[in-house]
């Protein structure tokens, strides 16, 4: 079944249809044969029954009064048959009587026991078939007649039924196939034509291409449903191109505005780095130079200028943190594995002479993770100069920078202080850009630091939270992507 | 050794100029102090043409060099001057507000000596240039071809 | 012709020469019997079988309705042999009568009439009294049936065969059965 499978619609058709009308032929062929020959068979059995009737009813005078020249003067008509080899007349003791064999080397056989008594009986003896009939004389056995015939006419028969079965079914198919093969280009020939078009298709993707042979029976229904699939297929291609056209257009538009807003933003934060700071620095240097060189200026006017200059330092600060918060957003993130203990360890080093105060640190161990350093370094910063601002008033200060692992993807750091905390319930300004929640005469800064902790967090696909308790301290989390190359 | 040498300054801020003067005068170094207003003036200078033309020859120890001015600007002035032989080994400091990096890079790139950004509070501006002052105009060695003052 | 009847009235001297003599004969016949038997007995034989191959004519030809009577002339030699071979036997659905008869006329009831050898003298006469009638003429004389009889009797090397004249056959009008005369030797024959 399997080769059958490969073969090609053609020969399958072909095939099918020899196989069918060669089968139903050979199936008629071998009914009639063995119909013709057990028909034979009977013909002979009945033949030779008559023959031997004839021979018994024309020996019995000559059984009765033991003439065996004239029984076999009586036996020696089977010659007439030529198909009858041996015909034997038994006396009523079994005994050969008299014997006919058509030629001398033919022996005839002794009789069996019983064999034909009652009647008639016949066996098939090698290739002959041998009946036997009882003579009977007044009811009684008188003697046998056994005659024994060759089956060369049923094998004759036989053969002669092959070779005309044979020849027929020989003819019959080559009709069958020429038939067939004419017939099964009908089917075949659009299904070839549908599936090189298919192929075509395929290889070529060019779905402009059809197919035909379009009509009434199911392969005209599959060509046209092909044939609309195509057509289908053709209008959402286009649609699809379209769409994809227009979308990268846009994408296109968009990466033009996107790459000129940023290149607006570039040339705004290089022109502000310079224009802003020139006028701040005249500002705070004149003020200062005044203060020195004006005389009669009083308490007051002395005061006064202090508060320019500081305006005016306070101002550049939140020119510089702005500036950092713009690259910060706009600088790539470049991704490789950061060990956070080595980075904390570093940070915190750096940050303790400022402090001026000893503080209680405690550092847990924290994992490596996948970032950027010089973003998280800054986070870190960040989160430790607060700790340590928010501190300031607290006389025991401690900071604590522990890792919270939470699950096989990601890592949660806390940095927890026992300064002076905050409200809860202004939590969602803390992140907020310039957004404080305390007054900067309390504790100095521009709001921007937590701001650039949860921009950089975010770049990083991780989350910022905070929690505090006023007077008591404040904990900042934030949690990062595992470096998953540490892991395997 | 610890006489005064000339100090080229190149700004085009007048305010930055007064104030860069007085942070000078204070330790008294501002003595042997060329302004120029522009990256044009500054080569004029250097190079004793235009209106320079009959100036003492003699090469500054230091330029002070800012970055934005009108006409040409500090690294178009670096640059000519490291291409000329005759100004090639004239130390140069970038005196300026931006911290952009990449005028930080172009300026190293051309061989600058120093970059410096001027702080915005008064104090700390003057300590940088008067540590300027003192280092380029005092204590350094400026290449040969440099003016010593003369008493 | 009729046998002639032994006169009882010569005198006891001559019937005791006479019993003697049947005596002896009757041993000697004894004596042939036990020689002759198988050959009575293969002819009694016979006789059945001529009664079977024979197309009898139906019964009110004999005053014995249905029997087929098988007579015998004269002298008897077949003993209880031919009442032994016929005993229970029919010839189609008729049974058989063994009849022994002394003279001719009483003997035209037969339908089979044996007329042994010793009647040979009196054939001529036997033969054309009986002539046209429908009885068949079974003998065992020499040229019994080339002499008008219908079947007679040859015994050849110790093997009983039978002549048969078909012209006497046809005179008859009997039907015999050609299987009968297929085995019988066909002489020209006739009164």
């Amino acid at each position: 079944m399997l080769a059958f499978g490969g073969t090609s619609v053609r020969s399958k058709l072909i095939l099918a249809s020899i196989l069918s009308s060669g089968t139903a032929l050979l199936v008629v062929g071998a009914v009639i044969t063995s119909r013709d020959l057990s028909q034979l068979r009977q013909a002979l059995v009945r033949r030779m029954s008559v023959q031997a009737e004839i021979v018994g009813t024309n020996c019995l005078s000559a059984l009765l009064f033991n003439d065996p020249r004239s029984a076999e003067a009586t036996l020696g008509a089977l010659r007439a048959d030529p198909r009858v080899m041996s015909g034997v007349l038994y006396d009523s003791d079994g005994t050969v009587f008299a014997t006919y064999a058509r030629h001398p080397s033919i022996q005839a056989p002794a009789l069996d026991a019983g064999f034909g008594d009652g009647g008639e009986e016949y066996r098939l003896n090698g290739n002959h078939l041998v009946l036997a009939k009882q003579v009977s004389f007044e009811g009684r056995k008188a003697g046998t007649v056994v005659v024994a015939s060759d089956l060369s006419e049923i094998d004759d028969a036989i053969l002669r039924n092959v070779f005309i079965v044979g020849s027929v079914l020989v003819i019959s198919l080559t009709i069958a196939l020429v038939i067939a093969s004419w017939l099964q280009r009908d089917i075949s020939q659009p299904i070839r034509h549908l599936a090189e078009t298919a192929r075509r298709i395929s290889q070529d993707k060019d779905y402009s291409v059809r197919a035909v042979g379009e009509r009434a029976d199911e392969i005209g229904s599959l060509v046209t449903a092909f044939n609309e699939m195509l057509e289908e297929i053709r209008h959402q291609e286009a649609a699809l191109r379209t769409a994809h056209d227009r979308l990268e257009q846009r994408v296109v538009q968009r990466t033009a505005q996107l790459q000129a807003a940023n290149d607006e933003l570039e040339a705004f934060s290089y022109s502000v780095s310079h224009d802003l700071r020139a006028p701040l620095r005249h500002i705070s240097g004149f003020a200062e130079i005044l203060k020195e060189d004006a005389e009669g200026l009083g308490e007051a006017g002395r005061r006064y200028l202090d508060k320019i200059s500081q305006s005016a330092t306070r101002m550049g600060q939140l020119i510089d943190d702005l500036l950092v918060f713009c690259r910060m957003g706009r600088s790539e993130l470049q991704s490789a594995s950061v060990d956070l203990s080595k980075l904390v360890e570093q940070v915190v080093e750096e940050a303790e002479p400022d402090a001026k105060r000893s503080i209680d640190w405690h550092v847990g161990d924290l994992p490596t993770v996948r970032g950027d350093e010089a973003m998280l370094r800054v986070v870190l910063v960040n989160l430790v100069s607060n700790a340590i601002k928010y501190t300031g008033k607290t006389p025991q200060p401690r900071i604590e920078i522990q890792a919270i692992e939470d699950g096989p993807a990601e890592v949660i750091v806390c940095v927890r202080d026992n300064g002076v905390g905050f409200e809860m319930e202004y939590a969602s300004k803390l992140f907020g850009v310039f957004q404080r929640l305390h007054r900067s005469d309390e504790f100095e800064g521009t709001g921007i630091g937590l701001a650039n902790v949860r921009r950089i967090v975010h770049r990083h696909e991780g989350r910022t939270w905070a929690e505090g308790d006023p007077g008591h301290g404040a904990a900042f989390y934030f949690s990062l992507p595992r470096d998953r190359e540490a892991l395997e | 050794m610890s006489e005064l040498k000339r100090i080229l300054i190149a700004e085009d801020s007048e305010n930055d100029v007064e104030l860069t003067l007085v942070a000078l005068k204070e330790h008294r170094l501002a003595n042997e102090v060329i302004i120029v207003r522009d990256g044009v003036e500054a080569l004029d200078y250097l190079l004793r043409r235009d209106a320079f033309a009959s100036h003492p020859s003699g090469n500054p120890a230091v330029v002070l060099l800012d970055l934005k001015m009108p006409r040409m600007d500090g690294i178009g002035v670096l640059r000519t001057m490291r291409s000329d032989p005759r100004l090639q080994t004239i130390p140069v400091v970038i005196l300026t507000s931006s911290k952009e990096e990449r005028d930080l890079v172009e300026s190293y790139k051309l061989g600058v000596n120093a970059y410096v950004v001027k702080p915005v509070r008064f104090q700390q501006f003057v300590e940088a240039v008067q540590t300027l002052g003192l280092f380029w105009g005092v204590l350094n060695e400026p290449p040969p071809g440099s003016v010593r003052r003369s008493a | 012709m009729v046998a002639p009847r032994k006169a009882a009235s010569l005198g006891r001297v001559l019937g005791l020469a006479v019993t003697a003599f049947a005596a002896s004969a009757a041993l000697h016949a004894a004596e042939d019997f036990s020689e002759r038997l198988p050959e009575y007995k293969i002819k009694a034989a016979y006789l059945y079988y001529f009664a079977t191959f024979v197309a009898w004519p139906e019964p009110p030809s004999s005053p014995d309705a249905s029997a087929i009577v098988i007579g015998i002339l004269g002298d008897d030699p077949f003993g209880d042999v031919l009442e032994d071979t016929v005993r229970d036997k029919k010839v189609g659905d008729r049974p058989i009568r063994i009849r022994r008869f002394e003279s001719l006329k009483e003997a035209r009831q037969s339908h089979i009439l044996f007329v042994p050898a010793s009647e040979r003298d009196n054939l001529p006469g036997i033969l054309s009294s009986l002539e046209g009638t429908s009885v068949l003429l079974v003998g065992e004389s020499p040229g019994f049936a080339s002499n008008g009889g219908h079947i007679g009797f040859v015994t050849e090397a110790k093997k009983v065969r039978f002549e048969i004249s078909l012209e006497a056959v046809k005179r008859s009008g009997l039907k015999m059965s050609a299987q009968l005369i297929k085995v019988g030797k066909v002489v020209e024959g006739g009164l």
